[in-house]
């Protein structure tokens, strides 16, 4: 049997300290969502867990003039249901709405999915293509890491064993923005096929300003399809274009064979995906 | 043909409990959360015990070393192969099965080994890891077809010619010559070389399915303990009370007298709670510790213990006329049964052929059906016995039959569909039977002909299949129904509540026979000691094997208390009637008396309460082995015949179920609401089967042995109850109970084929391998646009 001892912290201070005294022994404990299953299969034999969830001061959704912030304790189920969210950020919700089971979303983080780093993970392609940070802290002081350099190989990442992600952080998106995720599964919300998100920037004539395109569930970590991005810029985009952009996201994949099917699968999942999602986020910015 | 049978006495329309909507007796307990399962109950000072279980596909066992294990602290003890009966058991057909492996060898990864108890079950686990076993692998195999070859160099049951036939074994035969062969099941009817020389057209596919699990909520768990007298006492999540006693008593060659089993609400079946393997093994740990111990699957390990329905290959070839008579059909069924077929599905080499050898009249018929054995975890029962798996090759194979007549496949079905007085496969004349109307209705509802429109990547389509179903003719029904001073009504019956609703139709039936509310009716069950004698709640018997003895046994306590009332009232009994806890006289109904008065006055000389008997059973001629023609297998016959609109995804082959049409035959329905619960259930499983579940195995060890991957429906992926259209078409069987005929496991038979008729008509592909992923729609959809 799997033995350890639960601590409960009573401010971020004390958490800190835990995490410092057992460095290297102890997990941190949010929803327990991500982290149980891991447990149940003895991937990971933590001493201590120190449960975080009472601090409540980490649960917020503010959306400001400098854009998004959301809480590490908010739950998926709090950031699916935000009025502000649904409305100025509607990719997220929509994300949300299919990510697990209710109770998969009223007990786990937005935060605590983005630590776990799981390469089936719904959350990361969105808040990567949005641009997102992590705002981190220890006992050392705190410090902001842009997703682009948080996710470095199959759960594996940039967040040091001492140290608690305080808060995401989205970028406000330029005028003229628009954002699309699409996930295939086999149930509606079982983890990904193969998923993609992309997000787009347009010039008033309709031409592609910007764009971040990334992918899930096909790769070790969410991984970025540069030439597809390359092939949108400065173009308007048609059918055309579009299959190419498809193609070139695909080419980057590196999926596996497995319970949810073969690589050959997965990378035309991930071409229908990305033409779906560059569509869907293009439409949107030229509604903004 | 010995049949005692309930007659249609009453006319449908003055039946007033049976044939109603009447909620379920249960239902409060269930939602309010006190109805008490096996889990529930918690004993001081119980012990609890967990499975060394092979790692190996097929490997000889050199060595156990228990010695690290049995010094951890906490361990009370550790069972051994040697400590267990040298007797191989079997639910069935074949006899291969042991409790532990005394023959020195193990045939599937996970197969249990030794049983390690414990003060918690956590230590018990802690412990199983301290076991020490050393093997000798051997040579594995995994594919039936390979399996089945006559040079195939593994030989999995070497000793299998000595094993010795289960209790309904007579239907299947041993196959000597085949060295993995676990039982066969031939048909031979008519002259099928002289069909194929008169056809017009042959039409040959092949068909194959995966193997598939329960999913029932409830996992295994018994408890075992051994009273003061020496009985054997078993509680378990477990159907069918007295089989699992004649089993546990030859077992262990225990007296009958001293073994009682017991169960309480069942957590869902679906045909894995049958196999008493589980309760062997809690049993012997009882016996040799001398303590209550407890042994309880975890999800993993009920996928390896769970005696899932078998994958199939499956050949079909059919000769046709021009005009669209099937004249012969020739079919080879393989069942990849695993390492032991015990646990059910040994009689799957017939039960394969269960949901299509009514259907349709079709003169010539050779059939061959086999079980193979493997090195993969063993099968058994699941609902509709495999019949799902014969009908999905069958029924997809009529409308290629159709197709390549360039007929509809409605007009096919409706052309070859049997008609009173045909014979099925099996020889057995068929009667009172409704199935063009069933294909019809079905048909009707989901509006066959009217082409349906695609919307953007979706594309749609329709599809029908039709299913017979036997109800299996097994050991008889005995039912004990008690007048109570009170008015109340007691049903005792040995069958299982395992979530079909038997209670409801129990207590119904004892309603309608004292014309009173079921409220009224106490239905007692689930205990060797105070329960009668019955099989189990399997082969969708229980309607019509207990509720006939159901109705018998109230009718045999009506006499009596007419007796008695006749004297009191001074009226012969035969003039006497009942109605809401009262007998009046029907010539002049003011004269009446309530039932405690009757008490009141009759208890000076003894009569405390009235006990009426009641039993049922069917006496079948047997098989001829060589051709398997029998005259009377079956008592009865039903049909459901059901109509799928499906979408498919032509970018992602994703299937989705829309409407769904049924139409039933079930002669006089008992509960059309408990019809169709049973309908709306056996969809949403079936769309889980057809579409998303497979019990996927690698080199015999489970990939997906959790509810995370091996994927079940949830309600995302099920059609609106408001598109689910069910009606009963059937006209009532007079040899049945009130007319009624049996539905539990037909609900999933047709549905298979009728889904891959849908995708046929929306997509032009043909698919031959169930489940129907969205992976291999896809592809199917890229072959069939390369093709075009
Ligand atoms: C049945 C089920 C279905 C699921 N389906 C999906 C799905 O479809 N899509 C999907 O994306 N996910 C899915 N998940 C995973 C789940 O969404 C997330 O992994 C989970 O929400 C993580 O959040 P948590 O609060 O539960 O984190 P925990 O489980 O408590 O922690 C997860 C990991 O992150 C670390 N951690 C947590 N919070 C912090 C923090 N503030 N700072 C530093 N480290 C931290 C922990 O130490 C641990 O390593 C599913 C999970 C389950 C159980």
């Amino acid at each position: 049997m799997l033995r350890f001892e639960v601590l409960h912290p009573h401010d971020l201070a004390d958490a800190f300290d835990m995490l410092t005294q057992h460095e290297g022994e102890a997990k941190i404990i949010a929803g327990g969502q991500g982290l149980m299953p891991v447990l149940k299969h003895r991937q990971l034999t933590p001493r201590q867990l120190v449960n975080i969830r009472n601090l409540s001061d980490l649960d917020y959704i503010v959306d400001g003039k400098d854009g998004l912030r959301i809480g590490a304790l908010t739950t998926h189920q709090a950031v699916e249901n935000s009025a502000i969210i649904k409305k100025r950020w509607p990719v997220l919700a929509e994300m949300e709405a299919r990510l697990g089971d209710i109770q998969t979303r009223n007990w786990g983080t937005l935060v605590g999915n983005v630590c776990q780093a799981s390469p089936t993970g719904d959350p990361a392609p969105v808040l990567l293509a949005l641009g997102a940070c992590l705002k981190v802290a220890s006992n050392r002081g705190e410090r902001l890491i842009a997703l682009d350099d948080f996710f470095l190989d199959y759960q594996k990442t940039a967040l040091k064993g001492v140290e608690i992600a305080l808060e995401i952080q989205v970028p406000k998106q330029p005028a003229r923005s628009g954002a699309a995720y699409h996930k295939e599964s086999y149930r509606w919300t079982d983890s990904p096929i193969a998923s993609v998100a992309a997000a787009v920037t347009l010039d008033e004539r309709d031409r592609v300003k910007g764009a971040r395109i990334f992918m899930q569930a096909v790769c070790p970590a969410p991984i970025r399809a540069r030439q597809a991005e390359d092939l949108l810029a400065g173009q308007q985009v048609n059918n055309g274009l579009l299959d190419q952009v498809a193609q070139a996201t695909a080419g980057v994949a590196c999926p596996i064979s497995d319970v949810y099917g073969t690589a050959e699968y997965k990378m035309e999942m991930v071409k229908v995906i990305t033409r779906q999602v560059v569509s869907q986020a293009i439409k949107q910015a030229q509604a903004a | 043909m010995t049949q005692t049978s309930v007659v249609l006495t009453e006319l449908p329309a003055q039946l007033e409990v049976v044939g109603k909507g009447v909620p379920r007796v249960d239902a409060l307990d269930k939602v309010t959360g006190k109805a008490k399962y096996t889990g529930d109950f918690r004993e001081q000072g119980m012990l609890f015990a967990k499975l060394v279980r092979s790692p190996h596909p097929h490997a000889n066992i050199k060595n156990i070393d228990v010695s690290a294990a049995l010094a951890y602290p906490g361990v009370k003890g550790i069972v051994l192969p040697e400590d267990a009966p040298d007797r191989r058991m079997g639910y069935f057909a074949t006899c291969d099965r042991q409790v532990l492996p005394k023959d020195g060898r193990v045939r599937y990864v996970g197969e249990p080994i030794a049983v390690v108890v414990a003060t918690t079950s956590e230590i018990a686990e802690e412990a199983v890891a301290l076991v020490r076993v050393d093997y000798e692998a051997l040579p594995a195999i995994f594919d039936a077809e390979e399996a089945m070859s006559p040079d195939c160099p593994v030989a999995i049951h070497p000793m299998k010619h000595t094993y010795s036939k289960g209790s309904a074994g007579g239907a299947v035969q041993a196959v000597p010559e085949i060295p993995n062969a676990a039982s066969r099941f031939k048909i031979r009817k008519g002259d099928v070389e002289k069909g194929f020389k008169e056809a017009d057209v042959i039409v040959e596919n092949r068909f194959t399915v995966a193997r598939v699990g329960h999913g029932r909520m409830e996992k295994y768990i018994a408890d075992a303990w051994m009273e003061a007298d020496g009985t054997l006492v078993v509680r378990r999540a477990k159907k069918g009370i007295w089989r699992d006693k004649d089993w546990l008593c030859q077992l262990f060659g225990l007296p009958a007298s001293k073994v009682r089993v017991m169960e309480s609400y069942i957590g869902g079946d679906f045909g894995g709670k049958g196999w008493v393997a589980f309760e062997g093994l809690v049993a012997l740990a009882a016996m040799k510790l001398k303590r209550l111990v407890r042994l309880e699957s975890t999800r993993e390990e009920d996928f390896h213990d769970g005696t899932m329905a078998p994958g199939a290959v499956m050949y079909i070839k059919d000769g046709l006329k021009k005009d669209g008579t099937i004249v012969a059909r020739e079919t080879t069924m393989i069942l990849e049964g695993g390492g032991y077929t015990g646990g059910g599905s040994g009689q799957s080499a017939l039960c394969i052929h269960n949901g299509i050898l009514a259907c349709y009249n079709i003169p010539n018929w050779k059939s061959d059906g086999y079980v193979a054995y493997t090195n993969n975890p063993p099968t058994g029962t699941l609902r509709g016995v495999d019949a799902p798996r014969g009908s999905w090759a069958a029924e997809s194979q009529m409308d290629c039959d159709a197709h390549a007549l360039g007929m509809d496949p409605l007009e096919f079905r409706l052309k070859n569909v049997a008609r009173e007085g045909d014979t099925c496969a099996l020889g057995q004349v068929l009667q009172h039977i409704s199935p063009r109307e069933a294909i019809e209705k079905a048909a009707e509802l989901i509006q066959w002909g009217a082409k349906s429109e695609g919307d953007g990547d979706w594309k749609r389509g329709k599809g029908l299949g039709l299913a017979n179903y036997g109800v299996a003719p097994m050991a008889p029904s005995d039912v004990l129904v008690k007048v109570i001073r009170d008015g109340t009504i007691e049903v005792r019956h040995g069958t299982d509540e395992v979530g079909q609703g038997l209670n409801t139709v129990v207590a119904q039936l004892a309603a309608e026979e004292f014309k009173i509310k079921t409220d009224r009716v106490k239905v007692i069950f689930g205990d060797t000691l105070t329960a009668p004698w019955d099989y189990s709640s399997s082969a969708s018997r229980c309607t019509w094997f207990t509720g006939n003895a159901t109705v018998a046994a109230a009718r045999d306590a009506k006499q009596q208390l007419f007796m008695l009332a006749g004297k009191r009232m001074g009226v012969a009994a035969e003039e006497l009637d009942t109605r809401d806890g009262r007998v009046f006289c029907k010539t002049a109904p003011e004269k009446s008396i309530p039932f405690s008065d009757l008490f009141q006055y009759e208890s000076a000389i003894g009569h405390g309460e009235i006990l009426g008997k009641g039993y049922y059973r069917y006496q079948r001629q047997p098989f001829d082995p060589e051709t398997g023609q029998c005259a009377n297998y079956y008592p009865t016959y039903p049909y459901l015949a059901y109509g799928v609109e499906a979408a498919v995804n032509t970018r992602t082959g994703e299937v989705r179920v829309l409407k769904v049409s049924a139409g039933v035959d079930v002669g006089q329905p008992i509960n059309i609401k408990m019809i169709e619960g049973q309908i709306e259930g056996g969809i949403v499983m079936a769309i889980g089967q057809s579409l998303l579940e497979e019990v996927m195995l690698k080199n015999g060890v489970h990939v997906n042995a959790n509810f995370g991957t091996y994927r079940m429906p949830t309600v995302m992926e099920s059609p609106y109850a408001a598109n689910i259209k069910v009606e009963s078409v059937g006209k009532p069987d007079p040899t049945g109970l009130h007319g009624g005929k049996p539905l539990g496991e037909m609900v999933l038979i047709p549905f298979f084929a009728a889904l891959g008729n849908a995708i046929y008509d929306a997509t032009g592909v043909r698919m031959t391998h169930s489940p129907m992923t969205r992976e291999s729609v896809f592809w199917g959809l890229r072959q069939h646009a390369n093709a075009h």
